[in-house]
């Protein structure tokens, strides 16, 4: 049967191509950095957490990021757990914005406040960034207490915006636990059926291409493909979905009992010389402020210097036309805020 | 609709099975509509223009095939010739000329206020200009054999396969195959999607993901190092070629499908082993209309002068070229400086300076006469790339401080895979004598390849803000 | 027929030996007539036959049997 091995050899060359075709998308991806595996991974204790060596590039309607996750799972400059005497170490922790992931390291505000202190003063800091993007409240506590407590950090600095208060619901993270006076966070439960997906295609995001296909997949399962497909002509197969209600309503109470033992929480470590300093990006609500003060947390209103400044001047990004996270005449605004109150900080 | 996005390929789907589902006598008013649809989704106000102009041109013509004097015809298409560049200046280039007047003014001590009118530029409005002003050239020199009516015009000047950016075709061309009937053909169909296919991935996996990244550093040179600028710089080469080359292939392919044959735009313009060669494979569709209707007409008018009537040729027609492309002086800056570059070439064509285009047998010369062609280009396309002069002068001192910063490695490791990658496809275009190498391909390995590509490609649009199409704005 | 006199001169310009000429032969296949020699080919073409072209009337050609009709009309003049 000529005519069977001949169809045979077709569908074979035709699998074959398709497999080399893939390969070499992989290594082209590679190459190019059009897209990398992923830098980023879920575990089941903190949460979304920066991958240790990976590479990163992102590039798009922000700014430009290259650079690397340290070998501690920390991206940027790399500190070890053991630190020198004499050397002052802090702590950033927040969301993308401290994260930073849109302009180069050498402007990240973290390395800008170092130069400034390290250079001008007798002093000797080191600046660790456990920023991760679109972690809440939660994430950034457990960020806080799972992975910079191993670092030693003299002092932690918490970047908050009102929506950090409320839980974030793109990211899987542990969930949380109230008790009577503490709380507890669940490691992230396998047994329902997103997190066994998640879990059992965890590997194709060590892949370029696989990556590629997780993003596809987010963005089916988040419903944002009609929108991706349609443009313009968006409006004649949906409503327009209402935006989501910033307000910390009564809906948000449970946040509220959550954040409120967090805060508990962080004004132990504070006694115990974990010293914390809130600092507020956005103005919180003044529940929270009272709150903060009364445990004895200090709190650094940022806002109010970055009132000064229009939005195009800190979150225009040139190349875009379009406003965004921190650009790096922003960076360079907050260093020289927090350096001046750092220089003269009681150490 | 740009071409790299989901409604265009929803929008042509739909539009290539009503064009071969009526028939045939109805084939080009279909084609028509979806002609105008599609201009019309960028912004309808547009297409009225783009109807009552080309409307306008296609009368001015019929009457220069009608007269019978030379005196007559010539007033004819100059009457039609000037209506065609002032709307096209009047919507592209009033900016322009009174910003520079002003400035022209305050530097004998006179000032004026900018009589800046901001008037948006109507899409396209360079590409179908020009191609409906081959109507007038093509009746004027009695290149057309045949008699073509209203709806036939229309649909040529508005084909929507290359009315926002090309490729330039000619009426004496395209018209005829407008003319003729057209019926489905499995061949055309299967040429076409390869040709897209292709063009796809020239377009997005070079063009635009190297454009997502260097656009920040041209954007704002004062935060990178000299390396990564130069790494840019070499780049945009890589990345204007693909783009443009990329979707010249696209837009030959979507009109393959419906049956059209539509000239080569680009023939491996890298290398090019002169910049006089670079012209005859850079952007043919455009740099062959700048050489039959501007260049001969102008080098004839001079040709008595001698060698200088070849310059004044030369230089004239780069300076329309680069105006073309956009009203600020940094475009004709760069065609002049392509003028430059050639008259250099004509005069010193004998010997053996840098500039020569002489063609050179040892394979040596040969590609060190590529390299040097390149390096020209390359140099030109930094000012066709820098959006001001603070933004240059930013750009050269950023470069001048011989800064490396702490990517060298991998700057370097992805210039040269996108050299490479458009060098090997350059190669095997070369090699084939064809852009459509996938047809040239076995057809099961040509099938596996399409599946891949295509299904990466959705998902990169997908998860991505899609970059558009550099040309697009000329 | 393209006369053996105008395919001398355009030899001559354009520094060949040989060529093979039709009627139907258009610039772009002989070797070397590119656009700028293109202004040489035809001082060369008017000073041989000792006629003048209008910009207009050379623009129109559309191969080598045009050129030399052409010049054929000019002579006869």
């Amino acid at each position: 049967m000529p005519d069977f091995s001949n169809r045979l050899k077709t569908l074979l060359i035709l699998l074959l191509t398709i497999i080399n075709s893939i390969v070499f998308f992989e290594i082209y991806f590679r190459l190019t950095e059009i897209i990398l595996p992923s830098f980023v991974y879920d575990d089941i204790e903190i949460g979304r957490t920066h991958k240790p060596n990976a590479l990163v590039n992102l590039v798009g309607a922000e700014g430009f990021y290259m650079g690397k996750i340290n070998k501690y799972g920390y991206p940027g400059k790399e500190y070890p757990p053991q630190k020198d005497e004499k050397v002052f170490r802090i702590a950033l922790i927040g969301d993308s914005y401290v994260e930073g992931f849109q302009l180069f390291e050498r402007h990240h505000f973290a390395r800008l406040i170092e130069n400034e202190i390290n250079n001008n003063s007798q002093r000797k800091i080191e600046i660790l960034n456990f920023g991760t993007g679109g972690a809440d409240f939660r994430g950034m506590y457990l960020r806080h207490t799972k992975l910079a407590l191993n670092f030693n950090p003299d002092l932690t600095l918490y970047f908050l915006k009102r929506e950090d208060l409320l839980k974030k619901d793109a990211i899987p993270v542990p969930e949380p636990i109230l008790t009577k006076d503490s709380i507890f966070f669940q490691p992230i439960k396998l047994n329902n059926t997103a997190s066994k997906l998640r879990e059992t295609f965890a590997f194709v995001r060590e892949y370029s291409v696989g990556n590629l296909f997780k993003e596809v997949f987010e963005t089916i399962y988040t419903g944002r493909l009609p929108q991706v497909v349609f443009e313009k002509l968006f409006f004649l197969v949906s409503d327009n979905s209402q935006m989501v209600s910033e307000k910390i309503s009564e809906n948000e109470d449970r946040f509220y009992n959550y954040n409120l033992k967090i805060i508990k929480q962080l004004a132990k470590l504070n006694e115990a010389g974990y010293k914390i300093l809130l600092i507020e990006v956005e103005k919180l609500p003044e529940d929270y402020i009272s709150l903060i003060k009364s445990n004895n947390i200090e709190i650094l209103p940022l806002y109010s210097e970055l009132q000064n400044y229009s939005k195009y001047e800190l979150n225009y990004w040139k190349a875009s036309g379009k406003l965004g996270h921190w650009n790096q005449k922003a960076h360079k605004i907050i260093s020289k805020y927090l350096s001046e109150i750092l220089i003269n900080y009681n150490f | 609709m740009q071409f790299n996005s989901f409604i265009f390929f929803l929008f042509f789907i739909v539009a290539t099975i009503v064009y071969y589902f009526v028939s045939s006598n109805k084939r080009n008013l279909a084609l028509l509509i979806s002609n105008y649809l599609f201009y019309s989704y960028f912004d309808y106000r547009f297409s009225f223009l783009l109807l009552s102009l080309t409307s306008l041109t296609y009368f001015i013509g019929k009457s220069i095939r009608k007269s019978e004097s030379y005196e007559s015809k010539k007033k004819i298409i100059t009457l039609g010739i000037t209506v065609n560049i002032l709307i096209l200046g009047v919507f592209k280039y009033l900016n322009f000329f009174s910003e520079s007047f002003v400035w022209l003014l305050n530097q004998f001590g006179l000032y004026l206020d900018p009589l800046t009118i901001k008037i948006i530029q109507p899409l396209g409005i360079s590409f179908y200009i020009f191609q409906s002003l081959t109507w007038l050239f093509d009746n004027y020199y009695e290149k057309l054999d045949e008699d073509y009516n209203l709806i036939e015009f229309l649909t040529f000047s508005s084909f929507f396969p290359t009315v926002i950016a090309g490729p330039i075709e000619r009426a004496h061309r395209l018209m005829p195959q407008i003319k003729s009937n057209r019926i489905f053909n499995k061949e055309n169909l299967k040429a076409g999607i390869y040709l897209i296919v292709y063009g796809l991935f020239r377009k997005i996996f070079i063009g635009d993901t190297i454009g997502r990244m260097i656009n920040h550093i041209f954007a704002e040179p004062e935060y990178f190092t000299s390396f990564e600028i130069f790494s840019a710089i070499l780049l945009y080469a890589i990345q204007i070629y693909n783009d443009f080359a990329g979707y010249s292939n696209i837009a030959k392919g979507v009109a393959k499908v419906l049956g059209f044959d539509i000239m080569l735009n680009f023939r491996q313009p890298y290398l090019a082993n002169s910049v006089t060669d670079f012209w005859r494979r850079w952007h043919i569709s455009f740099s062959s209309w700048l050489r039959d209707y501007i260049f001969y007409p102008l080098q004839l008018k001079f040709r008595y002068y001698g060698r200088w009537g070849n310059l004044i040729a030369i230089i004239l027609t780069f300076l329309i070229c680069g105006l073309w492309h956009g009203a600020s002086l940094n475009f004709v800056l760069w065609g002049f400086l392509h003028g430059i570059y050639l008259s250099a070439a004509f005069l010193f064509g004998n010997n053996s300076s840098p500039l020569s285009n002489k063609d050179v047998s040892n394979t040596n010369l040969k590609l060190l006469s590529v390299i040097k062609t390149f390096i020209l280009v390359t140099v030109a396309w930094i000012l066709f790339r820098v959006e001001n002069f603070d933004t240059l002068k930013t750009l050269l001192f950023q470069l001048s401080i011989f800064s490396t910063g702490e990517f060298v490695e991998r700057f370097l490791k992805i210039t040269l895979s996108y050299y490479l990658i458009s060098f090997i496809l350059d190669y095997i275009e070369m090699r084939f004598q064809t852009e459509n190498i996938l047809l040239k391909l076995k057809p099961a390995v040509a099938l596996g390849i399409s599946i891949v590509v295509t299904i990466l490609i959705f998902s990169y649009l997908l998860t991505s803000d899609k970059a558009p199409f550099i040309y697009a704005r000329f | 027929m393209i006369s053996e006199r105008l395919k001398q001169v355009i030899l001559k310009e354009l520094k060949l030996d040989s060529f093979n000429f039709e009627e139907n032969t258009t610039a772009d296949q002989v070797p070397g007539w590119d656009s700028l020699s293109h202004l040489n080919v035809i001082l060369a073409v008017e000073k041989e036959f000792n006629i003048r072209f209008k910009p207009y009337e050379l623009l129109k050609l559309k191969n080598i049997g045009e050129l030399q009709k052409l010049i054929d009309e000019k002579l006869s003049k």
